[in-house]
């Protein structure tokens, strides 16, 4: 367990170091510049258009550059010297993993969660608006950041380049936003054995159209206690499942 | 050296070159984009939903900054802007502008109108807001002056839930112009036993006292056409002979009076 913590905490300091939460950082607030600019072009309420703008701004473009930074470092490491030597003393390798994936989810955590503290401020200085649940959404990101993390070292582990970890792993994650549709659709039209093979996969791929929340934060609608508690547990369940999985094939795995 | 120095002209020369072709032809490109008709690309919200991974308000947001654009572009297409601000309220249903924007803003020609109203009752079955019925009741009563059309609209939005008391006001003003003064009394007797709020109650009971004043005036006035053969010149006139006892006092304040044109006492309201 100490040592899953010292490499979180490694990862965490040297995502601070190699300056990636700075640039994406300094990305996001700009995009979030930029939607506020879009924002003055709808007719009565530019706080709600802020907020969609700024809301799908984070979303993209922080999933965008986050899954590139977490490939490009995890490749980056296995080409140090210093890699091998941490490996040999760790008692498991799959705490290489597991570290590291705590690490990248602090630090996402952390970057969305300094863009919600300056949309919250956007919003009071411009319109004198309190919106408590804006700090909603930066959990209900790196729920899904989760997830995403999850595949993307799975996906490490299985594929040899970067392009293609990174290819692969974005597509999941887009096309799981649609799967619910894809389950809904298969159920009504699919027949016999291949009704269960598409009910087999939904469950296999994660459903991030569950994390859509954005309608909910932005109008004001219910979003109980209950519902976000689901939500963590679902990919808190789904996380753990992944990296588990990803642990044993990191375990052994000869040439890592 | 002597070489270096031209290389050095040779690329200053080819890169002159390559400017110069440039300019050329981004100028004869910009030339054949005058000329060509640029048709307004429709994006489907299934197509949105992809590229903003599901966030509907945005995508909201984006139909209705689009719908903007081409509203205030020279070539405006009533009929695309429409469809997209209907397809803004789909995607969210909660932004209102999409609704506001489609039917209070778009109708200008009596086309558009048709047109609005057309998107505005597509609109209706994807999410029940009183706006899109008080939208449509507008437009009938100040554009198309289809008042019996209005009233029913205005009805239909004074049901829903959230309607503002301002609805109901509408909805009297649409039977009032269609002359069913009657109507607007019935309605509004049934409004006073269901409120429930004094100063509401208050209220409609003025607007009562007020359509009452009117329905009476015209009884009279109906009384000296049938004695005298004749309608009045005013309503001092009916005072004069006798009709009635005094003209009476207009609960808002403006008073009645007697349109020659129509034939009936109207309010100043």
């Amino acid at each position: 367990m100490k040592q899953i913590k010292y490499i979180g905490k490694y990862t965490v300091l040297e995502g601070v170091r190699d300056k990636i939460l700075y640039v994406s950082l300094f990305i996001i607030i700009a995009l979030i510049i930029f939607s506020f600019y879009l924002s003055l072009l709808t007719l009565t309420s530019p706080d709600i258009a802020f907020l969609s703008f700024s809301f799908y701004f984070l979303k993209a473009f922080s999933i965008l550059a986050l899954t590139f930074l977490t490939v490009f470092q995890l490749y980056k490491d296995k080409r140090k010297r210093a890699y091998e030597i941490v490996l040999t003393k760790l008692y498991n390798k799959a705490y290489y993993i597991w570290g590291k994936f705590i690490g990248y989810n602090i630090l996402y955590l952390i970057t969305v969660s300094i863009v919600s503290l300056f949309i919250f401020l956007i919003v009071y200085i411009l319109w004198n608006e309190i919106m408590l649940k804006i700090f909603i959404y930066p959990l209900i990101l790196s729920e899904q950041f989760f997830i995403l993390s999850a595949i993307i070292f799975l996906l490490y582990l299985i594929f040899t380049s970067p392009t293609l970890t990174i290819i692969s792993s974005l597509a999941i994650f887009f096309a799981s936003h649609f799967s619910l549709d894809f389950y809904l659709f298969t159920v009504k039209t699919a027949k016999g054995l291949s009704k269960y093979i598409y009910i087999l996969l939904y469950y296999l791929f994660p459903n991030m159209e569950l994390f859509s929340l954005e309608k909910n934060i932005i109008h004001n609608l219910t979003l109980t206690p209950l519902n976000f508690t689901n939500l963590l547990s679902y990919s808190i369940a789904y996380g753990i499942l992944i990296s588990f999985i990803s642990g044993l094939i990191f375990n052994n795995k000869r040439d890592f | 050296m002597k070489t270096r120095k031209l290389s050095t002209i040779i690329i200053v020369f080819l890169l002159a070159i390559l400017g110069f072709i440039y300019i050329k032809s981004e100028k004869a490109l910009t030339n054949l984009y005058k000329e060509k008709e640029v048709e307004p690309l429709f994006l489907p919200i299934s197509m949105l939903d992809v590229a903003f991974l599901k966030n509907r308000p945005a995508i909201s947001e984006f139909y209705l900054i689009s719908a903007i654009m081409h509203f205030v572009s020279e070539n405006r297409d009533t009929e695309f802007i429409a469809k997209e601000l209907y397809l803004g309220y789909k995607a969210d249903p909660y932004i209102k502008e999409t609704v506001f924007f489609l039917g209070n803003v778009l109708p200008i020609k009596k086309e558009d109108i048709e047109i609005a109203n057309r998107y505005l009752r597509l609109a209706a079955s994807y999410g029940i807001d009183w706006h899109i019925f008080l939208y449509m009741g507008y437009n009938f009563l100040f554009n198309l002056k289809e008042y019996e059309k209005a009233a029913r609209f205005f009805y239909i939005a004074s049901k829903l839930p959230g309607a503002k008391p301002y609805v109901q006001s509408m909805l009297i003003m649409a039977y009032y112009r269609k002359n069913d003064i009657r109507g607007a009394l019935l309605y509004l007797t049934a409004l006073y036993k269901e409120t429930e709020n004094p100063a509401r109650k208050k209220l409609i009971l003025k607007k009562i006292e007020w359509l009452q004043n009117i329905i009476e005036l015209n009884e009279q006035v109906k009384l000296f056409y049938k004695k005298e053969g004749r309608y009045p010149k005013n309503l001092k006139e009916m005072v004069d002979k006798g009709y009635i006892q005094e003209i009476p006092k207009d609960p808002f304040g403006r008073g009645y009076y007697f349109d020659k044109k129509a034939k009936i006492v109207k309010s100043k309201w």
